[in-house]
């Protein structure tokens, strides 16, 4: 009887070491500056290499039959390719629509200077945090600016591991992003998970016809692009200060399509 | 044998945990949280409270602090082991009363989201997310056939 009631406590002792032994590993971490807990993601990658064996196929297929046989390979071949093309030409399609439809919200003009490397959502964590796919291996950097397929800033890269970076949203309660209006007017974007803050930090010229507040190259920000679409909020000066609070009008879905816009 | 056993159960628990936040990205709801591995740990911890199963557990909350967020190494470590420890104590402890086990579950559930705490949405995401992963783990218990 003894036995059977001591031994949850001692189970519950054996628990508590472990939980002062997890607190000593952060302590390790925070005076390492997270050199420990960064380790993995940042040398480990989750990429994998798939053989294309289509063309050898094809080719070994046409050595072995004859020339009847070889007419019936052709003739796949070309279907295969007329496949490839009508693909082609639907992608072809689907993009101009995209470019189009970014072009009109667009701040930028030339996009020459930019690629746009795609990315997608991985999985999100307790703390509203997405995770996406790419990371170091694609350049990408902390603070990158991350955009949603109209062309609006979704969120940055708060931390950039080997091949998944962590994705800070308007979701996030971290969320903190400074941003311009037409006028240079300066304004600091905030979220407490819930709703979006916009304070103003700097106003120069106030009128009532900005538009948009977008993120600007002198925030370290790779270009123009929009954040928040100011015709949907109410917004209005009070002692040369705007401050509002608004809800997110352009949220995401799991399967958004989200770009990295980097300077060639 | 020990070895092999513990193994399997992170290997299980961090499929679990993985699936979790799966889940979540694709419910993409604020007011939502649905968590198969807390329901998972709460059985653990009632049914099966072992020290076996503090390596998984804690291997689980390291895998977690390591890949999937931004805290300190042992972040959830510590949580994890607090939530399996507490709903065993509390199970143990409590007197016997109508909703113990409902009690029993929300006040870790509680535990088991401390870090976001500070979050505005907390205490309607915590109620609204109780409620369903509580019917989560009545469906669990119901097929597993489960004596709690």
């Amino acid at each position: 009887m003894v036995e059977a009631q001591s031994k949850p406590k001692r189970s519950y002792v054996l628990y508590i070491l472990f939980i002062f032994l997890s607190s000593l590993l952060i302590l390790v971490d925070y005076f390492s500056n997270k050199e420990i807990s960064s380790y993995f993601p940042k040398s480990l990658t989750f990429e994998f290499n798939l053989n294309v064996f289509e063309s050898n196929y094809i080719d070994s297929f046409n050595s072995l039959l004859t020339s009847r046989a070889e007419l019936v390979s052709e003739n796949i071949r070309l279907e295969q390719e007329v496949k490839s093309l009508r693909a082609l030409e639907i992608e072809n399609k689907s993009l101009q629509e995209k470019i189009e439809s970014f072009e009109n919200i667009s701040l930028i003009k030339n996009f020459d200077n930019m690629n746009f490397i795609e990315t997608s959502l991985i999985i999100k964590n307790a703390s509203n945090e997405f995770l996406i796919s790419g990371g170091t291996n694609q350049n990408f950097q902390n603070g990158d600016l991350v955009l949603d397929d109209k062309g609006y800033v979704v969120g940055y890269l708060r931390e950039v591991f080997y091949s998944y970076s962590i994705l800070e949203t308007f979701l996030s309660q971290n969320f903190k992003i400074q941003l311009l209006d037409k006028y240079n007017n300066e304004y600091l974007l905030s979220s407490d998970g819930n709703q979006l803050s916009l304070s103003s930090i700097n106003i120069l010229t106030f009128n009532t016809d900005i538009d948009f507040l977008f993120t600007d190259i002198s925030y370290n920000h790779s270009g123009k692009f929009p954040v928040v679409d100011t015709r949907s909020i109410n917004f209005e000066l009070v002692n040369n200060q705007i401050n509002s609070s608004f809800n997110f009008s352009n949220i995401f879905t799991f399967n958004t399509q989200l770009f990295i816009p980097k300077s060639k | 044998m020990n070895l092999l056993n513990s193994l399997t159960n992170l290997i299980f628990f961090s499929i679990t945990l993985i699936a979790e936040n799966f889940f979540n990205l694709i419910i993409f709801n604020k007011y939502l949280s649905i968590s198969p591995f807390y329901v998972l740990l709460f059985i653990f911890s009632l049914t099966r409270f072992n020290n076996k199963n503090i390596f998984p557990i804690m291997g689980t909350g390291l895998i977690y602090d390591i890949f999937f967020s931004e805290n300190f190494l042992g972040v959830y470590a510590i949580v994890f082991l607090l939530v399996s420890v507490s709903i065993n104590y509390t199970y143990e402890k409590l007197v016997d009363f109508n909703f113990k086990l409902v009690f029993i579950f929300g006040l870790n559930y509680i535990i088991y989201n401390i870090p976001n705490i500070l979050s505005f949405n907390f205490v309607t995401t915590i109620t609204f997310s109780i409620f369903v992963n509580y019917l989560l783990f009545l469906l669990i218990k119901k097929v597993m056939r489960l004596r709690v």
